[in-house]
């Protein structure tokens, strides 16, 4: 995980030069190369060919895809394409279950035996090699949705003019999320809802 | 005697010099309430358009719009005299008058400013200002104040300060503007929603509010015409306390009213319920603090509705001008005939329509000219960017814009 998490901020650092817009538009897809990588490694974990039960994070908020969902997306979300960026929220959490139920049936170890978890010599069963497939097909879908989605998402923030993003990245985190609670609830300006995304 | 009559003279021709002051800066106050309800990207075209509205209409209608209003006895218009001359006054000195007249002139002209800001071309909009100060302001304006009653036909028409004269004009003015420009880009998407193009200054907004309001006093008290008497100072100190008080009532309106539709008060609609109560009393600030009050309280309604009529028929209005001074003025004036037992409802309502017909029509007309010649709207890249940058080439806030 740290790995990942170094990758992205030497991704970063690549993209200093650039300006905010250019930068956030290029998180967004490196976001989407992540959640690709992520698919692969669930793909290896349920083909048989890695028994490394740590290789996907369990928890989403640590994933590569999480972490920039949840501070970089967010960032953006305070002003503009809010509606988008809880849909990709919505199919993310989905996606995630569908692999907890994946990683359920992988590396289980309720039934095994106290050798066989010794000896790190786990089977799983052709049962649970079945579902697991099949959560797999499903999770593949979402994903297709989800990185569907994520074009949407880009292509909105495409369509926004420059002066929104800048000083995008010069905000603090932690304000932000908080500020981002606040304005869930409806504003109006003039008699319209004021829409966020 | 000789002397007393001097010091009416005096007093008199005070008060307009006095409340022409208060009413000039108005100006201003136009000026920032459109400034802090628009995008800061457009903020100097839109002072700049304030800045020169006001002083196109200062040298029009000294050039050829007063003469047109006030000079001679036609029933359609007056004289067609290049640079005031030919009139004088006994009571109130002939510049003093003209100071007062001209800055209500300027008044309505700014009243489209905001209607049309963000998208307008400075030349097609100053063009339309001086012929509206020259000509199409001063024809309307000698049916009522120049006393000609249009042949008869506006006999008994009653506006005291111009809710109709002055500011349904400006209305009439944007309105057909407007409808010629079109909405700003991405106001309305196709499914005809609205969506809130916020704007950069509340505070400026606020600012703007408060000046208009404060010259209205001059709008309205210097109205009286007169402070020769203690009478005369009498009405002009009620009319002062009518004003507050219908731009109180229009504030706490619109200020309940949103926040009973929206459970939060928009501030935006508040200082325009004031100012909606400001246009609605004008147009009879003499009728006490009853009338002045119930102008206000519908005038508070009526502005909230409005805006969000006008939103639905996509007409886009960025400062709520047309709901301000358009719909208000139309109510102030006929509210008179529920005030004034000497003013009927019909009679109201004939000059309303009559001064909105021409006004509304010669605009509608001088606009299409400008639009088919010069053109009335910037390039879309221009508006996307901000006009200020692509008209003037300077920013309000260039500090702020700069990197690194």
């Amino acid at each position: 995980m740290k790995q990942d998490w170094k990758l992205i901020q030497s991704f970063q650092k690549k993209v200093k030069l650039m300006n905010d817009k250019d930068r956030y538009v290029a998180s967004v897809r490196k976001a989407r190369a992540e959640h690709g990588k992520w698919l692969n490694a669930v793909k290896v974990m349920v083909s048989g060919f890695e028994k490394n039960k740590d290789l996907v994070a369990l928890n989403q908020s640590e994933s590569p895809f999480g972490v920039w969902l949840n501070e970089e997306a967010i960032l953006l979300s305070t002003i503009n394409s809010k509606a988008a960026l809880i849909d990709v929220e919505e199919m993310f959490n989905e996606c995630y279950s569908l692999y907890h139920k994946i990683y359920h049936r992988l590396f289980n170890t309720k039934n095994s035996s106290l050798l066989s978890s010794v000896f790190g010599i786990n089977k799983v069963s052709v049962d649970d090699l079945k579902l697991s497939e099949h959560y797999y097909e499903e999770l593949v879908k979402k994903s297709d949705q989800l990185t569907n989605k994520l074009r949407v998402y880009e292509n909105q923030v495409q369509a926004n003019g420059e002066e929104k993003f800048e000083g995008l990245y010069a905000k603090e985190t932690i304000f932000i999320k908080e500020e981002s609670v606040e304005i869930k609830t409806q504003r109006y300006y003039r008699g319209s809802l004021i829409s966020d995304d | 005697m000789e002397n007393f009559a001097d010091v009416q003279y005096i007093l008199t021709s005070f008060l307009m010099l006095f409340a022409g002051a208060l009413v000039m800066w108005m100006a201003a106050g136009f000026a920032m309430l459109e400034a802090g309800l628009t995008r800061s990207k457009n903020s100097v075209v839109i002072l700049l358009k304030n800045m020169l509205l006001y002083a196109v209409s200062s040298i029009m209608f000294y050039l050829i719009g007063y003469n047109l209003m006030y000079g001679g006895g036609g029933s359609f218009m007056g004289d067609f005299n290049f640079v005031l001359n030919g009139i004088s006054y006994g009571d109130h000195s002939l510049m003093a008058d003209f100071f007062f007249q001209v800055v209500f002139v300027a008044t309505a002209a700014s009243v489209i400013s905001g209607v049309v800001a963000e998208r307008i071309k400075i030349w097609g909009f100053l063009i339309f200002v001086a012929v509206l100060t020259a000509v199409i302001y001063p024809i309307q304006g000698h049916w009522s104040w120049g006393g000609s009653s249009l042949g008869g036909l506006m006999e008994g028409f009653s506006d005291f300060a111009g809710s109709t004269v002055v500011h349904s004009v400006g209305g009439w003015a944007a309105l057909a503007g407007v409808l010629l420009l079109g909405a700003r880009q991405g106001k309305y998407n196709s499914r005809g929603q609205v969506n809130p193009i916020l704007g950069s200054s509340l505070p400026l907004a606020t600012l703007g509010t408060f000046i208009l309001w404060l010259g209205w006093f001059g709008f309205n008290g210097g109205s009286v015409l007169a402070m020769g008497t203690k009478e005369n100072v009498d009405s002009i100190a009620a009319v002062f306390a009518a004003t507050n008080m219908a731009a109180s009532f229009g504030a706490v309106t619109a200020a309940i009213l949103t926040q009973v539709l929206y459970k939060k008060v928009d501030l935006t609609m508040v200082l325009n319920g004031a100012l909606a109560g400001l246009v609605a009393v004008t147009a009879a600030p003499n009728m006490g603090m009853l009338a002045a009050s119930v102008d206000g309280f519908v005038a508070g309604i009526l502005v909230v509705f409005s805006i969000i009529f006008f939103d639905k028929l996509q007409i886009d209005d960025p400062v709520g001008a047309l709901s301000v001074h358009l719909v208000n003025g139309i109510w102030g004036t006929l509210a008179v005939s529920i005030w004034n037992p000497e003013v009927t409802f019909f009679m109201q309502l004939k000059g309303v329509l009559i001064v909105g017909l021409f006004t509304f029509s010669a605009s509608f007309i001088l606009w299409y000219l400008i639009k088919i010649s010069i053109g009335i709207r910037v390039d879309a890249k221009h508006e996307l960017d901000g006009v200020d940058v692509h008209e003037t080439g300077l920013e309000a806030y260039p500090e702020f814009s700069k990197k690194g």
